[in-house]
């Protein structure tokens, strides 16, 4: 069975790009366009092994989205933040139980693939 | 006997000395007779009653304007009363009288020729029957022809005869000196007119006699009661008065018209003339007969032309009136615009009135008195008025110098003493000793050293080296006062206080001891210069000081703090930036507006702060580091820059820099700038923002693409998903394009300051902005602002400071409207592609008022719903919707919904 990832960005274009290669590489991917949508998709039941989260976004931006995650107090998977901003201080900000590691834009998917594979194993074949 | 003349004597003097004793004539020295003249008190009081009720209206700085004249006209008029203008208004008589046209004569003076004198005795008497036979009315003779009229009966009061008196012993009366030969005869007494400005023409018209006044021989020779004040004689030239022989009445050769109606006086026989008098009527310096003098007083007295001297107490109302009319005339103009035309105005009344009064009531004047009351009452108005603008001008030029030095402490000895000891801790010399000398006490003043009167050695080698240290202009070597100091010690005189001030300080060895010891001998020579004009200042209340001109004393002292702060003569004024001028002893002389709303801000004292109190107030440096800066900046020069506190949200950055005479020469003035970095700093935000928002906007597509590339060539995709992958890639570039197409407005022009330029900017950032502005306003209200907003922002289209202005006045118009201990909502929220910002809560008010309110045009719209206004129409060039709504009870809501990008 496919370890399912929750791709949370408001960017179609890098949505469907990483998505084609997260499939391509044996997860199963699913999208939301900000973080309300996030929530939504993880209140769904369906599980998660994953949630990669972009930081900037509207409606609810990702910081606002591990706040309520983490108030929430469910079972959270890990989440590995994508972010071009990862200053000192919004690192400072990601201290969130669930943040699992962050991943700096540019993304390269080799190293994408790594740090995924580094929290989940991905289905073989 | 003769009279000799009157004299004028102070009497009982009651009441503002009004009552007098005159002496209008004595039979001898020393004795005289006496007329008490009494003012009348009511009417004046209620002539004052209305000058009062005038002058208060405007106020005492007036009233003693308008009350100098009427000191001069009481002034005159006790001078008038006493005398002592007799003399000029006898000329002033004379140059009316003496050239006017003469009357009809009335009086024929017979002379006695010899042929008359041949004739034997009863001559007389048939002169007298001839001459009443030819018509005459009197017959007068002015010496006593005795015996020879004797035998004659005449009818009364038709032959009068001039005979001496005397007066009667222990009375104040006067008697003839022998009887009248028969009573048909009538005697007159015979008295010298008095003379006033040395000519003889006041004259009496009777004598106090018993039991009834005592005719003057004139008086009865032109038959008038013997009743009345002492009159003046019109001594004209132009008077004609017949002269005959008394051969020809007796011989008939006199036409009876030429006696007819007359009055003869007769003169005596040459031998027995010797009398004359001084006349104006004559050449100067000659002399008339006192025949000529008699006739012209019987002519004067027949036409009754004679003249009196108006009486003291209407002399004084004249001169009280006149300077009542001259008193309101200064108190409703200029007097100094008005003088010239109120002197020739006033002496053309006084000509005209005097001329009149002389004519037609025959009244004298008190002319001198009135002629001299409008220059005297000029003058001295005129010289209080200089007083009054002196006064003025001290105090102007002292609040001038106050002001410019914003009242430091030109007045404050203790105050100027703490800041020298603190630039003398600034300049690094540690042992300093401020004391003042009263007399044989001494005052410690500020001391960073322990010492005490006795410390200071002997009394006498102190009181000498004090008196050196007043004589010398610089500081002088006091090593020997203070022994235990190291290193040199320095005594300085810094001038006068309550007592004399002196500064006794050492400067440690060291490198910049030279430079040190120079600038406190400079400090010293300020603050001497300083105390100098402090004292200059408290000159008014010193009379030992008073002479000293203002404009003398103020010229040094504006020299003075001139030549100590040319930043301030130069416009410090005009200057945007926050500066501040301290004295290099250490206190503020100036501070422009800009600077002195910063102090309003941190709540400091302008008069009060100290370059390092200041320094420490507005920025971040400790006291160790404070304190070396200055002495650097005193002993070194140049200039220190360090950022500020942000105040009011706005950043600043500090210049201080010492101002000095001339390259390495004394320092004049320490100048401290807060220069507002604020807008600089908010353009390079915007410059930031706009390259902030060309990353975010690209950098996906490039992501995109990046990562496509990558995983196209990563070996992981189908040859299906290459293709898409190629097609992603090719989507991503023409996004970025279209972004970069969309930026490009966003980039031109570079951001400035003109208004309804919008740019990418955080929208969070101009709301907390705003709420900083606020924020003492919602404390003072006890309302609270809740604020949200995103934790991470995208970019915001909007003008910064309009929308920053705009939702200001939505919070202050929130604020205003809420009850104390409510809280207010302001929310920030970044949606898909717009930014949505409101303002809720209050208490609100009906919908038709606000619409009104913010629908009318900007200049027209009330308070902070300008603002508004004036946002909303520059809104719509952003792609910006500005809503709002309001119902009472229910509170406001303001809606600002704007264009958002990455």
């Amino acid at each position: 069975m496919n370890q399912k990832i929750l791709l949370i960005d408001d960017d179609d274009l890098l949505c469907e790009v990483l998505a084609d290669f997260l499939e391509m590489s044996g997860y199963g991917v699913i999208r939301a366009a900000d973080g309300r949508e996030g929530l939504a998709r993880l209140d769904d039941g369906a599980p998660f092994d994953l949630v990669l989260l972009d930081l900037l976004m509207p409606e609810m931006d990702g910081l606002r989205f591990l706040g309520v995650l983490s108030e929430s107090g469910r079972a959270v998977p890990p989440v590995l933040v994508l972010s071009a901003s990862a200053t000192a201080s919004v690192v400072e900000a990601l201290d969130f139980p669930s943040v699992a590691g962050i991943v700096r834009k540019p993304v390269q998917p080799a190293a994408l693939l790594e740090k995924i594979a580094a929290l989940i194993e991905p289905a073989k074949g | 006997m003769e009279w000799r003349g009157s004299d004028v004597a102070r009497g009982p003097g009651k009441s503002l000395g009004l009552h007098r004793v005159r002496i209008v004539g004595a039979a001898s020295r020393g004795k005289g007779i006496v007329k008490v003249v009494e003012a009348d008190p009511a009417r004046r009081s209620g002539l004052l009653a209305g000058l009062w009720t005038a002058l208060r209206l405007d106020g005492w700085r007036r009233v003693a304007i308008g009350l100098l004249p009427l000191t001069v006209a009481l002034m005159l008029g006790v001078a008038h009363d006493r005398g002592w203008t007799r003399w000029s208004d006898a000329a002033a008589f004379d140059i009316m009288t003496l050239d006017a046209p003469g009357r009809p004569p009335a009086v024929v003076i017979i002379d006695s020729d010899r042929e008359f004198e041949a004739r034997g005795t009863g001559r007389h008497a048939e002169l007298v029957q001839a001459a009443l036979a030819l018509g005459a009315t009197r017959v007068a003779f002015r010496l006593d022809p005795g015996l020879d009229i004797a035998r004659d009966g005449f009818a009364s009061g038709k032959v009068i005869v001039a005979r001496p008196v005397s007066k009667v012993p222990g009375k104040p009366v006067w008697q003839l000196t022998k009887p009248p030969p028969n009573p048909g005869i009538t005697s007159g007494a015979r008295v010298l007119a008095a003379a006033e400005r040395g000519l003889h023409r006041a004259q009496l018209m009777a004598l106090p006699g018993s039991p009834g006044p005592i005719p003057l021989f004139e008086t009865a020779a032109a038959g008038r009661e013997p009743i009345g004040e002492p009159y003046w004689l019109r001594l004209t030239r132009r008077q004609n008065l017949p002269r005959f022989e008394a051969s020809q009445v007796l011989s008939g050769e006199a036409i009876e018209a030429a006696l007819k109606g007359m009055v003869v006086l007769v003169e005596p026989p040459q031998a027995a003339r010797p009398v004359t008098v001084a006349s104006p009527r004559d050449v100067p310096g000659s002399v008339g007969t006192l025949t000529d003098y008699n006739a012209l007083a019987i002519q004067t007295l027949i036409d009754r032309r004679e003249v009196r001297s108006l009486g003291t107490a209407q002399s004084a109302l004249l001169l009280v009136l006149f300077a009542l009319v001259s008193g309101l005339i200064y108190l409703r103009s200029d007097p100094k615009r008005i003088m010239p035309l109120l002197l020739l105005a006033s002496l053309t009344a006084i000509g005209a009135g005097t001329w009149l009064a002389l004519e037609y009531a025959g009244v004298l004047l008190p002319v001198t008195a009135l002629v001299l009351a409008q220059p005297l009452a000029a003058l001295l108005v005129l010289h209080r008025a200089e007083l009054s603008e002196d006064r003025n001008l001290r105090r102007f030029v002292t609040q001038t110098i106050n002001l410019s030095s914003h009242q430091v402490l030109l007045k404050d000895l203790g105050r100027m003493s703490q800041f020298l000891a603190e630039s003398a801790t600034g300049l690094g010399i540690d042992q300093s000793l401020l004391f003042e000398v009263r007399g044989n006490q001494l005052l410690v003043l500020e001391s960073s050293y322990a010492l005490s009167d006795e410390a200071l050695g002997d009394r006498r080698r102190l009181r000498a080296l004090l008196r050196r240290a007043r004589r010398a202009s610089v500081p002088i070597d006091a090593a020997a006062l203070v022994p235990d100091w190291p290193g040199a010690a320095w005594l300085a005189a810094l001038g006068p206080a309550q007592g004399e001030v002196y500064w006794l300080y050492g400067v440690p060895e060291g490198q910049s001891v030279t430079r040190a010891l120079s600038t406190a001998a400079s400090l010293a020579a300020d603050y001497r210069a300083m105390q100098q004009l402090r004292a200059d200042l408290s000159a008014g209340a010193d009379r030992r000081r008073s002479y000293r001109p203002a404009d003398e004393w103020a010229g040094g002292a504006v020299k003075l703090i001139a030549g100590h702060g040319e930043q301030v003569s130069t416009g410090l004024d005009r200057l945007e930036t926050a500066v501040m001028v301290f004295h290099p002893i250490g206190f503020p002389i100036h501070a422009n507006a800009a600077m002195g709303n910063l102090f309003g801000q941190l709540d400091l004292s302008l008069t009060e702060t100290t370059l390092p109190s200041l320094l420490k107030a507005l920025t971040r440096l400790d006291q160790a580091r404070i304190d070396a800066a200055v002495r650097d900046l005193l002993l070194h020069g140049g200039e220190m820059r360090v950022d500020a506190r942000e105040i009011d949200t706005r950043s600043r950055q500090l210049r201080v820099a010492v101002a000095r005479e001339a390259a390495g020469g004394r320092p004049l003035a320490l100048v401290v700038e807060a220069i507002d970095v604020s807008e600089l700093r908010r353009l390079a935000q915007l410059r930031l923002n706009l390259s902030g928002l060309v990353d975010v906007s690209i950098r996906n597509d490039l992501d995109a693409i990046g990562f496509a590339l990558a995983a196209a060539g990563s070996g992981r995709l189908d040859a299906l998903r290459i293709a898409r992958a190629h097609g992603q890639i090719g989507q991503a570039v023409g996004r970025a394009t279209e972004r970069l197409d969309a930026l490009t407005p966003h980039l031109h022009p570079v951001p400035g300051d003109a208004r309804g330029e919008c740019f990418p900017l955080d929208a969070a950032v101009i709301v907390e902005e705003a709420c900083g502005r606020v924020a003492a306003l919602a404390r003072e209200l006890s309302v609270t602002i809740k604020a949200s907003r995103p934790s991470i922002s995208g970019f915001t289209i909007a003008d910064p400071r309009l929308l920053a202005d705009m939702v200001e006045a939505m919070i202050r118009i929130v604020l205003a409207d809420s009850p104390p201990g409510e809280a207010i909502v302001l929310d920030v929220t970044e949606l898909e592609g717009k930014t949505r910002l409101s303002v809720s809560g209050g208490v609100g008010m009906a919908f038709e008022r606000l619409y009104a309110a913010l629908e009318a045009p900007a200049d027209k719209a009330p308070g902070p719903f300008r603002a508004i206004v004036e946002g909303m129409a520059a809104a719509v060039t952003w792609g910006a919707v500005v809503s709002y709504s309001s119902r009472v009870g229910k509170g406001y809501r303001f809606t600002i919904e704007m264009r958002r990008i990455g």
